[in-house]
């Protein structure tokens, strides 16, 4: 039985300024309404989340990957593929450990950024584009890959690069079934 | 390429955020909206910057309003306007049969009453872009059954330096028909139709932005008070 030749549907594209718009100004009305820099990072990783929880489906569906065997090739696809597709870079891949679990992403580009010269004043821990480790988080969640998804480094805080570090933790131990003897 | 549904995805998680937000009892359920619309006032300031950037100067109001049924419209929803209508008296009409923001929720009546809160942010959109191009407005959003209907009492409003025209964006949903209305009214003046928020004229939108996203040429004094 032949599967059915795959057909690329037309995908609109919204105008990339209209997303990185948007995004600036719900940082900078989360800038007004919370005072800590940590509580503007955690609401934008909690809808990072949402957002990737949702997210991972319509990627699956488009990109049609195979299933991957190890982490550091979901870490390849995420780079590779999916942030290609969304928001046109292709971040580079490295490793951080020997036992292959921690991974950083390091954007030399970030489109996210295009229209933000610096942070302001007295906002020096925020980390504005913390939306995307909620996305990637919330995206390997719902593929049942826990990990823990943070800023190691980040072009507006005064580093010279941005990376994003990637933590794959334990999975959560199956329950085995038993045969009832 | 930001994609759409990286785009549509974002703008339901406002609209959830700042509402749960409101549940938690900060901010009054009423400003939910209006924080929306704000949001999206900056952006369409900034956006229309981008867009105009090499564009003639427009004629007249009329120009003005069909660069956004068109050309604007295709931009940010990848379709144009699908009705245009207007009494030459800044009262203008237009409707989008299928609204893109809209299009992913049940077409039945289920979901109508919430579908106001998706659309605070186009309102605001519409309102900056219009803005930044010289037009005073007020934009608001009307999702309803039927087909909205422009039984609203007209009346020209001009300042005595600028003639400024208030406006009001109507949207009515079958399953997705989206009207947007502009009409010269005064703020206060009761009006028949549910105006999910009313921006009255003193309030000149300030770039206050902590975050300079981008360079607006609204940083300096308005033109336009």
């Amino acid at each position: 039985m032949s599967r059915p030749a795959h057909r690329r549907p037309a995908y609109h594209k919204i105008n990339k300024d209209l997303f990185v718009l948007t995004y600036g100004a719900l940082v900078a009305q989360l800038c007004k309404d919370y005072e800590k820099d940590e509580d503007v990072n955690q609401y934008l990783d909690k809808m990072g989340y949402g957002i990737g929880t949702r997210l991972v489906e319509d990627f699956l569906a488009r990109s049609c990957v195979g299933r991957c065997h190890s982490y550091s090739e979901i870490t390849d696809i995420i780079a590779q593929v999916a942030f290609k597709m969304y928001l046109g870079i292709t971040p580079s891949v490295t490793c951080n450990n020997s036992s292959r679990n921690e991974f950083s992403l390091i954007l030399d580009k970030n489109p996210l950024v295009e229209f933000v010269e610096e942070l302001p004043a007295g906002r020096s821990s925020l980390c504005y584009c913390n939306l995307l480790c909620g996305i990637i988080r919330g995206a390997l969640e719902m593929v049942h890959l826990a990990a823990d998804v943070t800023f190691l480094q980040d072009r507006l805080r005064g580093d010279s690069v941005t990376e994003i570090g990637i933590t794959f933790l334990k999975k959560r131990e199956e329950k085995k079934y038993r045969r009832k003897k | 390429m930001a994609d759409e549904a990286l785009f549509l995805l974002l703008h339901n998680e406002m609209v959830s955020g700042v509402y749960k937000s409101a549940e938690q009892g900060e901010v009054e359920n009423g400003r939910c909206i209006t924080k929306l619309e704000n949001m999206g006032f900056r952006v369409g300031q900034g956006l229309i910057e981008r867009f105009t950037k090499d564009t003639a100067r427009f004629k007249d109001e009329l120009d003005i309003m069909k660069f956004i049924c068109k050309d604007f419209w295709t931009t940010v929803f990848k379709k144009q306007i699908d009705n245009l209508r207007t009494n030459h008296q800044g009262i203008y009409v237009l409707q989008d049969n299928k609204f893109r923001l809209l299009t992913q929720m049940s077409a039945g009546k289920q979901y109508l009453e919430h579908a106001s809160k998706y659309l605070a942010f186009t309102c605001g959109l519409i309102r900056g872009g219009l803005s930044n191009l010289g037009i005073k407005s007020i934009v608001t959003a009307e999702v309803s059954s039927m087909p909205a209907c422009s039984g609203v009492h007209v009346q020209n409003m001009q300042d005595c330096c600028t003639g400024t025209y208030k406006a009001m964006w109507f949207a009515a949903s079958i399953p997705h028909h989206l009207y947007l209305a502009f009409l010269p009214c005064y703020p206060s003046q009761l009006l028949p139709l549910p105006c999910p928020s009313l921006i009255p004229p003193q309030q000149t939108p300030v770039c206050d932005a902590p975050l300079p996203v981008s360079m607006c040429s609204h940083c300096s004094t308005s033109a336009y008070e």
